[in-house]
Order: structure tokens, then sequence, then C-alpha cells
């Protein structure tokens, strides 16, 4: 068996488009002639996946990365394969490997075409059924929607250096990012009422949806669209609320300001926008408060939604 | 015409001009159509599975022409194939404009999909012997104290294996893995 250790390097720059086009060409061509070569190629880009979920990945190749991977459907796919996979092999312990006992039910002989059979290593007997257990957790996809939004914040990051650091700005790069998120989002939300959104999102508290999430799925080509948020509240204020968005690591995202409640037939209601743009796949938390007499903010409630990308 | 109604002769004659043994050249049809899907896939084709089987089906119409008096390795003739339908369907993709409505999964069915991966997973799983569940899975999961390296060295050497030859074998696994899924879901690859 060859080991391509040597060129790993390579590998993962041509896998993230680092590659002039004479050397990816190479590779290609390589990949169509050497089996061997090929499948290190896969492997080498199951492993980047898998760095990329760890959030092992340097900031450079996250963001090439993000911009990749998430650019078209196929490759969408291959990243959510990686993540199944992840979380399904992570939520085995180790006495609980198999659900069927001992031997391979392998109906379609799949492992013929293993060149490395698998010795046959002593196992620990069969504890428990998990299937409902790991239904629940793989539901929770802390890491990879955090990490997925720490590459957005990177990306964002980048660009506001490329730009050129223009004299005013904080010296924080990712304040300054937040700070013009949150411009954006004071000015789309200033008038209180929205041209056309793309969808609206009705929003119950968390304790009241029992830790049911909302989902909203959004497709890459609609980023400038609106998301419209509709907050429910069981009684209203007429102070100023507040909205905090949080990943699902619980960092703080951005913030909307001065929104007032609306009365509706179904009850009082925050609305607001968000662009789609501002929203990529991963579970947010989003805090609702209102502005006290003293300029903090007092917490009312507390929401979830898993935005999700649309196939 | 479809690769499906492609005259069985002309198959025939692609199989025999990949290799003398029929069997060694499906597997090498099956590692040229892999690696077509990866080419397309990582150069952001927008249907990578349809420009794969354009691909065959271009070669497999001239096979009868092409076999005889090319030199070298086939692959080498597909990977040109493949680069001017990719070029065609970049140019394709300019001058056809986006329809209006595009069909969209709704959050239920992201869901249901997602729920389906999974237990479709969950079957695929139990198709491996215990052993490659334990060998995939301890070559995956870090079990403290141990880091994943160390754990990865010490299992290698449990099996007799150069860490390298164990991460090829974690990859198979996952790759079967991989293709049990698909075939479950119905996903063409």
């Amino acid at each position: 068996m060859r080991d391509f250790k040597e060129q790993h390097q390579t590998i993962k720059k041509f896998l993230l488009g680092q590659l002039s086009d004479d050397k990816a060409n190479e590779i290609e061509a390589r990949i169509f002639a050497e089996a061997d070569f090929a499948e290190e190629v896969q492997i080498v880009e199951s492993e980047l996946a898998t760095e990329y979920l760890e959030g092992n990945l340097i900031a450079e190749e996250r963001i090439v990365f993000a911009a990749k991977y998430f650019k078209n459907k196929a490759n969408r796919t291959t990243l959510e394969y990686e993540q199944l996979f992840r979380q399904f092999i992570r939520s085995k312990s180790e006495g609980n490997l198999s659900r069927h006992g001992q031997k391979s039910e392998s109906s379609d002989s799949a492992s013929s075409d293993i060149e490395i059979n698998a010795p046959p290593v002593p196992l620990k007997p069969e504890r428990a059924r998990f299937g409902s257990w790991f239904r629940a957790s793989f539901r929770n996809r802390a890491l990879v929607y955090s990490t997925i939004m720490a590459a957005f914040l990177l990306f964002a990051v980048v660009v506001w250096y490329l730009a050129g650091q223009r004299a005013g700005q904080p010296s924080n790069p990712l304040e300054a990012q937040r700070q013009a998120i949150e411009a954006d989002l004071a000015h789309l939300n200033a008038a209180g009422t929205f041209g056309e959104v793309l969808l609206t999102v009705n929003l119950q508290p968390a304790e009241r949806d029992r830790g049911a999430m909302a989902r909203v799925a959004i497709d890459n080509t609609s980023q400038d669209a609106l998301i419209e948020f509709r907050l429910s509240l069981t009684e209203a204020s007429n102070q100023q609320y507040r909205v905090l968005f949080l990943d699902d690591r619980h960092h703080e995202l951005f913030s909307i300001s001065k929104l007032t409640a609306q009365a509706t037939p179904g009850g009082p209601e925050i609305r607001f926008v968000v662009p789609a743009r501002y929203l990529i796949p991963g579970d947010y938390q989003i805090n609702l408060g209102v502005t006290n007499k003293t300029g903090g903010n007092d917490d009312v409630n507390s929401y979830a939604v898993r935005v999700v990308t649309k196939e | 015409m479809s690769l499906d109604s492609m005259p069985p002769e002309n198959f025939e004659l692609l199989l025999s001009w990949l290799g003398p043994d029929r069997d060694k050249a499906g597997e090498k049809y099956e590692q040229i159509r892999r690696n077509l899907l990866d080419y397309f896939r990582r150069r952001d084709a927008p249907d990578p599975i349809s420009l794969t089987d354009e691909v065959l089906l271009r070669v497999t119409r001239k096979v009868n022409t092409v076999a005889e008096n090319f030199v070298g390795d086939p692959s080498a003739y597909f990977m040109g194939v493949a680069r001017r339908v990719l070029a065609e369907s970049w140019r394709q993709q300019v001058e056809t404009e986006l329809p209006e409505n595009i069909p969209v999964f709704s959050n239920s069915e992201a869901g249901e999909r997602e729920e389906l991966m999974l237990r479709s997973l969950e079957r695929c799983w139990a198709r491996l012997s215990t052993s490659e569940q334990e060998i995939l899975y301890r070559y995956c999961v870090e079990t403290p104290p141990l880091k994943l390296a160390d754990s990865r060295e010490l299992l290698a050497r449990e099996i007799n294996l150069s860490l390298n030859a164990l991460r090829v074998m974690a990859h198979r696994l996952k790759r079967r893995l991989r293709d049990c899924i698909d075939r479950l879901m119905g996903i063409k690859t």
C-alpha cells in the first residue's frame, strides 16, 4: 500500500482550489491514472471535512473550505454525510457498537470490495438498544453549526481586512463586523414595515415549545432575501425591545434594538427581518429583552430556530 | 440516447478496452465513474451525476473507433471527454436562464430526509461485522485518556497494520457505509 504522506499538503491545496490550473490538472490526471492516488485524495478530502467540522482548520483554510463546500449541492451532501457519520459514531459507546449481534447481515456483499479485511477483534457484548436516544443526540448538531458560524464570521473578517481598514473602525475586526451587521439590521427594521419577505417564521417562547425547534430552510441563491421573524409574546409592553441572536455555543452574534410590540389577532408579537445572508445553517437562540429605565435589558423570552440549507 | 439504451455490444467493447479480465474491467469502470463524479463535484459542476453519465455515454458510443487507435490508459481518454463536457456545461449554464419556479424542499421534507439518512445509516452500520464496527469506532472516536492519534497507533499495533493501512481501511469502511446509504435512499452514485 502506497503512502502519499509527502503529498498531503498538495492534495489539500488541490481540494481547496489553491493550486494553479496546471498543477490542478496534473492532480486530476493522476487521479484518473492511479487508483491508489484517487483513493488518497478521497481520504484527504474526508479528513479535511472532519477537521473542518472539528474546528481544527486554520482560519484561511476554514474560509476557503466553507466557500467551496457550501457552494454546491453535491459538496454539501458530502459534508452532510461526514457530519452524519461523525455524530452517529460518537453516539456509540465502545461496548454498544452493534445492534444486530456478531455477524454481518451484509446482504449486498459489499465487504468483498475491501481489500484489507477486518481482523477478528474480540468485542464486548451488546448492552442496549440506542435508536431513540441516538436520534435525539443527532438532532443536536451543535458543533457543526457553531463551526459554520465561526467560518462565516472569519470570512467576513477577511473581507473586511481586504476592503481596507478605514479610520474610525473598531480595532477588533469581529466587533467591526458585528457593528456592520447590526447597522444593516437597524436600517432594515427602522421603519417597522418590511418589503417583500422570502418567508415568515413564527416562533413561540422556547419553554412553551417544550424544546421543539422551528426550522428555516434557505437556499444559497436567496442570500439577499429577507426572513421575517415573529416572536410571540404573552403580554406586550410599550417599551422598546431588543433581540439578540446567539449561536449554539451561546456566543453573541448580533442584536436588533428599538423594536416595538405589535398587536395581532393571535396576540402581541415582535416582528423583525434578517437577511438570509446573516443566517448560515445552524441552531440559533434568540433572546428577547425589553429596554429598562437604566438603558439595560431585562430578559423576556428566549426562542430557538434551526436554519438549514434548502436542497 | 441514454446509457441504458446503449447497444450491449458497445458496453462489452468498452469493458474489453478497459482490460482483458471482465471483472477487473468492471472494477475499473466503477473507478472511472467515481473519479468522474468526484471530478465534476470538485469542479462545482451543477449536476455531477448527469455529466458523468454524459461522459460515459459519449465514450461508450465512440468506443469502437477510439479503442483501436488509442495508445495508453483509457482513463486519460475519459478525463479528456470529462473536460470537454464540463466546458460545454458551463457554456450551457450561462446561456440558460434559471426557471422561475425552482423546486425546493420544505422544512419538513429536509427533516424527513435527515431522518431517512439516519435510519439508513443505522441499517448500514448493522451490516458491518462487529470487528469492522469496532475498528471504525476506535479509529474515529477519541477514548480518553488516550488521544485519538495514540488510540489509532494502539489499534494499528493490535491488528498488525501500519497506520496508513489502518487509515485506508477506515476510509473504505466509511465508503461502504456511504454507498450503502445511497443505495437505501435510492441515490444514484
